[in-house]
This record gives structure tokens, sequence and C-alpha cells, in this order.
């Protein structure tokens, strides 16, 4: 670890970067702050800090149909779509892999690779507005399969991001040696470079989960009666009211992501103990 | 089961850099064949083009005369042990050695008693639900040369096997590795840029410089008799004297009709110190340096204590008279003018590829 | 592909003329200065701060590491659309920010401060950061200790140190986190949607009104597509020029 340089390299002046970093730390965390004590008040009104303490919002969130819907449907798309970004975005680090193997076609691999990395950086509301046209010509635009393409879209590049770079420490002798034994392209595939790569595959799905969990602009372009998820609603009535029933139901999406992450994260803390651990 | 293999004027370039040029090799049946050769200058090319895992752009490789230059990597039967390894190490002992044979269908139980009687050959029994990760290096070679084994390929690539592990072990590997390719006569090709491992290890040795096949021969061979300036100067130290040097004739070397551009091969091991008073009509020397090299001492001489011309260096086994020379000595020069060797310089056609 | 249709609806429905009004409306136009505006400040802010705080992670130890890093990744995993709302709270009239005040006795009367273009910096800031952070983090992690060690051994103050050894090695990690904020903040929607409000509009919300309020979709396809455009072609010349893309992978 490099801290030990850094420390003796800045000497006195650490006094100042630090406490200045706790200072950004807590700026980083105020409206989590903020958030989940109002959405714990008692009174019918937003108010901080909140008169009393219940969880009354919560019950009332749970028991408002219009919520638990939202909560459902959300949970549906974010699945799907992270079902179908993982796979696409698994096929196409592990594709990239293959093509960057051929000295003849690395080049093209570079131009991919940026391809790949691209939807990741488009304006959200372009992309929701182009999708919409093609599933407007399409027709049907009140599924829910617009919302989960493109979610699935926008989760691909974190996919394939993590997952080229758990494929990059793979070394590529592992696959020559893997072919050298005579096993074909789908067995090397299946039993050397998926296996090596799982935690990659099932942290990008996690980052996937979460990011297609609360997002609003896609959902929100493509939003019916019969599609609502939980952001967009939130999204919805905060532009409308005021009330601490919004403040629960973000606290629910943040704790639906933390928990997904921090799931993820002990579970293959432990698959890692178990196994020893590959570096 | 040995095979032998021919590489038939094979030329590769990767993005218009030529790599290989013309290289012919033919690795008898069951021999032992290391390619050695500074790095970059192709043996891991050579290697891979046997493996199949680089197609050449023109010439052909054959395995007991048949071309399998369309076999892909996978359906050569090619044993390789890499460098590092490439043990998978998501996978037991057991299951690294088992992957070749499950990719050949090979039956449960039939597998399991090949594992068995591998990692015995390699002396490694009982490992087989080990973790890759919780061998030693010496162990994780043992693995590795047994998967490369376990499916009797035709043909077994080393590439570098024994540049991971220690001296001591490297040298106690070098002799283990060849009793077990002689036990199962497996033709096998290895890459080293160790020449010491070369010698030790091979029935032939083939020295490669910028992409090309400078000789190939037995490691006495390519020793003692060079055909290049290049093979004697990378294989262990060479004194080279035009054979028009006076100092040919006064060490008595007879030489033939070469012209005067063609060099004198001394081995330091070849040249002998004695005193001048007991040698009068030898060439006399100075001692200008004495390394002492544990077994061996290395001197320095030359005729001119101050010359700035490059000395000849002799080695002489570490014994009390040996040791008894100072620097500055005056000393004459002795050798037998059987072990000279004669480098004509028209076998030095360099590559096309050497840079001017 | 929906770039595609986009392209062509925009055309389809505007044709030439069409997108050239579209483009010189004083609404757009407005809004586009907004947001670069916008977009420039917050990329610099970030770069400031984001380098800070990346000093911070490597610099700090014991349990100040641990909320540093913790704040940077709960902030990161947590839902822009919520830490935006918690701004929302903090900014809204009587909320946490006015109390304060008044607490303090800096103002009597509420400050409105939401719905104001001040207010969506703050919030910017808040989510860009950590996009800015981790970049630089990687450079700085990359950095060989022993480098350090040498500068120390040779006498350098910690300044010198800092601008000659570290500054040039961490360059590569703040410019490709600086365009990436920039490049977002360009397209960004809810934070201004909710901060900002519908008088304030940027071009992401300028195009959801024409799509959601106005229902004129040719315009807010021909929006869109000068933004996408816009985006896409600083993404790639960054990446040609600073190979962003690798930067960012890496983190």
């Amino acid at each position: 670890m490099a801290t030990h340089g850094f420390r003796q390299a800045f000497g006195w002046s650490r006094w100042v970067i630090v406490p200045l970093g706790i200072v950004l730390a807590l700026f980083l965390l105020l409206p989590i702050v903020i958030i989940v004590p109002t959405s714990l008040t008692a009174s019918s009104f937003v108010e901080f800090p909140p008169s009393g303490i219940s969880g009354r919002w919560y019950s009332e969130f749970f028991s408002d149909p219009v919520w638990t819907d939202a909560l459902r449907t959300s949970v549906t798309i974010a699945l799907e779509a992270t079902l179908l970004a993982t796979l696409v975005g698994t096929a196409a680090a592990l594709g990239l892999r293959h093509l960057s193997a051929r000295p003849q076609a690395a080049r093209y691999a570079r131009s991919l690779r940026t391809l790949f990395i691209l939807p990741a950086i488009i304006p959200l509301v372009g992309y929701a507005l182009g999708l919409y046209n093609v599933f407007g010509f399409v027709g049907g635009s009140t599924s829910t399969t617009p919302i989960v393409v493109g979610q699935a879209a926008l989760a691909f590049p974190l996919v394939f991001v993590t997952v080229a770079a758990g494929l990059a420490r793979v070394p590529p002798n592992l696959t020559k040696a893997a072919f050298s034994l005579g096993a074909s392209w789908p067995k090397v595939v299946w039993r050397v470079e998926l296996p090596l790569v799982v935690r990659n595959i099932v942290a990008g799905a996690v980052f996937a989960l979460a990011l297609a969990f609360d997002e609003v602009v896609i959902a929100f372009f493509f939003n019916s009666p019969t599609n609502t998820t939980l952001p967009v609603e939130l999204f919805v009535t905060a532009r409308e009211s005021v009330t601490p029933i919004i403040a629960a139901a973000a606290v629910i999406v943040m704790l639906v992501a933390l928990g997904t992450v921090g799931l993820a994260w002990s579970v293959l803390t432990l698959k890692s103990r178990l196994e020893g651990g590959y570096r | 089961m040995s095979i032998k293999g021919d590489l038939q004027d094979v030329c590769v370039s990767l993005g218009g850099t030529p790599i290989l040029h013309d290289v012919s090799l033919e690795i008898p049946a069951g021999s032992f064949l290391t390619l050695l050769g500074p790095s970059g200058s192709g043996k891991t090319t050579t290697l891979n083009v046997l493996a199949g895992f680089v197609s050449p752009q023109s010439g052909h490789v054959l395995f007991d005369g048949e071309p399998v230059d369309k076999l892909p990597p996978e359906r050569r039967s090619t044993g390789i042990v890499f460098q590092d390894y490439a043990l998978f190490p998501h996978l037991t002992v057991e299951q690294n050695v088992e992957f070749p044979l499950k990719a050949r269908r090979v039956p449960r139980a039939e597998r399991l008693e090949r594992v068995n009687r591998m990692l015995e050959l390699v002396q490694l029994p009982g490992t087989n639900g080990k973790r890759i990760t919780t061998l030693s290096g010496g162990q994780r070679q043992r693995v590795a040369v047994a998967r490369a084994l376990v499916f009797e390929p035709r043909l077994l690539l080393l590439d570098e096997p024994l540049a991971a592990l220690d001296k001591h072990l490297r040298e106690s590997m070098q002799v283990e590795l060849r009793g077990l390719q002689e036990q199962l006569g497996i033709t096998t090709v290895a890459v080293t840029h160790d020449q010491a491992e070369a010698l030790v290890m091979s029935d032939l040795v083939a020295i490669m410089r910028a992409g090309a096949v400078e000789q190939v021969g037995t490691p006495k061979e390519v020793y003692k008799r060079p055909r290049t300036r290049f093979v004697a100067t990378f294989l262990g130290e060479a004194n080279l004297l035009r054979v028009d040097d006076p100092l040919v004739a006064a060490l008595g070397i007879g030489w033939t009709a070469q012209g005067g551009d063609a060099e004198v091969l001394l081995r330091p091991e070849d040249l002998r110190l004695e005193r001048p008073e007991d040698a009068p009509d030898r060439p006399a020397f100075y001692v200008r340096r004495i390394e002492f090299h544990g077994a061996r001492l290395r001197i320095s001489v030359n005729p001119d204590i101050r010359s700035s011309t490059e000395d000849l260096t002799v080695s002489l086994e570490a014994c009390t008279d040996a040791e008894a020379w100072q620097v500055g000595d005056r000393v004459a020069l002795a050798c037998d003018p059987r072990a000279a060797h004669v480098i004509d310089p028209e076998n030095a056609a360099p590559p096309a590829m050497v840079s001017a | 592909m929906p770039l595609v249709t986009l392209a062509t609806r925009a055309i389809h429905d505007k044709g030439a003329s069409g997108i050239g009004h579209t483009l010189t409306d004083p609404l757009f136009e407005q809004a586009v200065t907004r947001t670069l505006v916008l977009a420039l400040t917050v990329a610099v802010i970030c770069l400031l701060l984001g380098t800070l705080y990346a000093l911070a992670l490597v610099t700090a130890k014991g349990p100040v590491k641990a909320l540093l890093w913790g704040a940077l990744l709960v902030s990161f995993w947590i839902s822009l659309l919520v830490r935006t709302y918690g701004w929302v709270l903090l900014l809204q009239p009587n909320g946490v920010l006015d109390k304060t005040l008044r607490g303090l006795g800096v103002i009597h009367d509420s400050l409105n401060a939401l719905q104001t273009t001040p207010a969506m910096y703050p919030g910017m800031v808040h989510i860009m950061l950590p996009y800015m952070v981790l970049p630089i983090y990687t450079s700085l992690a990359a950095l060989d200790p022993s480098q350090l060690r040498a500068a120390r051994s040779m006498g350098a103050p910690p300044l010198l140190t800092f601008r000659k050894v570290i500054l040039p090695q961490l360059r590569p990690g703040a410019i490709a986190g600086a365009i990436l904020v920039f490049v977002l903040s360009l397209g960004f929607f809810v934070t201004p949607a909710f901060l900002g409000g519908p008088s304030k509009l940027t071009v992401g919300t300028i195009i959801e009104r024409e799509f959601n309020s106005v229902y004129d979709f040719g315009a807010a396809s021909v929006m869109s597509l000068a933004l996408v455009f816009v985006v896409l072609a600083i993404y790639l010349v960054a990446d040609r020029l600073f190979r962003v893309g690798e930067h960012w992978t890496a983190g």
C-alpha cells in the first residue's frame, strides 16, 4: 500500500489535506443524513429535524398499491434488464478477448471497445428519445420491453468493462494452454475463462442491477400507468407534492441498492475465502 | 509413439515486421531439440508455429511427414509447458492434469488412472486434491509437465520451462526433465536463453539469430565447431584471432586455405599458461587481470601490459599451481592446436533481417 | 440504432429550416448557455475537490480512511435520484438550509433557493464528484511509492514533490475524470429537473419538456441529436488525445 509513502511525502500538509477530505466526505453523506430522519417523522409534513420518530410513512408506503406496484415493477424490470445486460456484456468481453488475441484483428478490437463503452456516456435524454422512436415505430410503447432493453443497453458497458477488466488479468497463456491441451473453443470459454471471471460477472451484474433499479430517465420516457417504476413514481410525486412518503420511498430505493451491493460483496468475499482466492 | 517434426522454409511476419525468415528445422523422432538465442531472435515464435498458435505466411509444418498447417492448436496434439506454467488456478492438481483427457472425452475411470500414473511419474503422488495456489514453484512445474504429457501428445514443447525456478532447483529439474523425456521417448522442442541448460539437456541445439536458424548441431558441435562468429560468441566465451595474426602461427596452429578474413576460435579452457623461461619459443604475455570463479580461474592476458587491444582469456582449473599467477606476471601462452577451430566468414552470410 | 431513428425523425418532422429554427430558438439557446456554464463550472469544481479527495484517500489511515472510502462508495451506489431528493429537502423553502441560516440569524425570510440556477451547482458537484475521484485515485495508486521515497531522499520538500512527482502522474486520471464529468453534465436530466425546475431549463430538461409537455417530438429529436453529437464528438476526440476510456475503465 502506498499510504505510508504518501504520508511521508506530504509532511505537514497532510494536516490540511485530510481534514478537507473529511469535510468533503460529510458533504457527500449530507443528503442521506437528511433523508433518513425525514422519512422517520411522525408528523404529516416534511420536517427536519423530524418531530417524533415513527415508521408510519413506511407502513403507508407498503399499504399503498401505487407504491407497492411501482416497487414490484421496478424489481421485475431491473432483474430482466440485468440478465440481458450481463449476458450480452459478458459475451462481448469474451469475444473481444478472442479477437484481440489475433494480431490481424487487434486494431478492430480497440474501436469495438470504444463502441462498447459509448452507451455509458451518451446523454440519457437523447438516448431515451431515440429509443422511444424505435419502439414508437414498432408499436407497443406501453409494455415494459422498451424499458428493459433501454436499461440493459445502459448497463451493458458496466458489465462489459468489469468482465473485460477481469479477463485482462487472466494470462493469455491460460487460454493458449487450454487450446494446446485439446479443448475446443466453447470448452475453453466455459471451463477456463468463465470460471476465472465469475466474480467480475457477479460484480458487473450487481452494477447493472443497481443502475437499472434506480434508472429514471428511460423509465420516465416510457412511463405508462401499468409500468411505472419506483424511481419514476418517486420523481413524479416529488415534482408535484411534498410528503414524507417520498423520503420513505427514497430510503427504500437506497436500501435496495446498498443491500444488493452488500450482499454480493459478502458472497464474493466468502467465496474467495473458501477457495483460497485467485489473484 | 515418437514422431519426427519438420519446419520447412517457415516465414512469419506480424503487422509487416518479419519475425521468422526461412526457418527450416528437422526434429528427429524421440530427440530433444533446444532453440537457443538472444531475446527477439524468434525462438518463441518458432515454438508457437509448431503449436499452431502462429500460422506462417509461407512454409510448412510437418508432423511425421504430414503437413499440419491447417490444424488449429487444439487438434495438433502438442503438450506445452509454459514459462509461467499456465496452470488453471481455479482447478485442483487432478483437475488440471485431467483437463486434456476430459477435452478428449476419455472415460472417468481411465482418466483417473492416467492422472495418477502421471503424477507418480513427476513425483507428486497423492497431491490430487491440492489447489494450485498452495503448491511451490517446483511442484507447479511438475504439475505443468504432467498435464502436458498425460494425453500422450505427439510433440512436447517447453517454453523456458525452468526460467522461473531458482538455480539449485533448476539444475536438478534439468536432469529430471531430461530423464523423463528419455523414458517416454517423446520428441521435444524447448526454448531457452540459458546456454548451459541447452547444452546439458539437448540432443540437438538450434542457435537462432534475428529470425533465422544460424546453426543446428549436437551441443558439442555447436560449442566446439561453431559455423559462425555469432554462434561462437553467443555460446560460452570465445577468443577469436584473424588467421593471419602472427600469434596463430606462433601458437602452432596450422590452417587451410581460407581467406584472410577467416578467424580462429580458441576457447579459454583450451589455452594454458606456462612460465616464459620454460617455454622460450612461445609468445609472451602479461597477466592483466585474475578473476576467481570458484572451480576455475579466469585470467586475462595481453602481449603488452598497457595495451588497449582486446585481452585473450584463459580459463584454468583453480588448482594450487594456477593460483600462483599474479597480475603483472610475464607468461607464455600455449594451446593444443587440435582444439583450434577456423570459422569461415562465408558462413556468416547475414540473415536478411539483421539491420544494417 | 435509436440514434438513427432520432436523426430520421428530426429530419422528417422538421426539415432543414425547421432544424435551424429549433436550434436558434431563444429558449433553447438560453438552455445551451446555461448548460455549458453549468457543466464547465461543475467539471472545474469537481477537478479541484476530486484531486483533494483522492489525495486525502491515499494519505489518511485508520477510521478516517474508512470514513472517506465509505462516503465515496455509498454515494456512488445510492441512486442519484435519491441523492438529488436529499438536496431538495435541504434547499426547499422551510428546509434544512433555511432553518439553519435562520437559526444563525443570517436570514429572516426563506432563501427560496430551490428552482434557481445556483441550486443546481451543489447537487451536480455532489453527483459528479465520485466520477472524478476514482480515476484520480487509480492514477495515484499506480504511483510507485519508491518514487516518493526517492524524491525525499534527494531532499525535495513536500510541495516540490507534489508539483514535480505526484501532479504530473495524476494528470491523465484527472483529465479523464474532468472530461467525463463535463460530458455527463451536458446531458444530465434528473438533477437539473429537480433543483433547477421548469423555469431554469438545461438542454436535458428542455428536451424532456418538448417531449412530455409540448409534444413536439421533432424539436426534441433535433435537440437530442445536437446534444448527442456534441457529447460523442467531445468524447471521441478526448479518447484519441488522452485515452480517456482506458483511465475510466481502469477505475
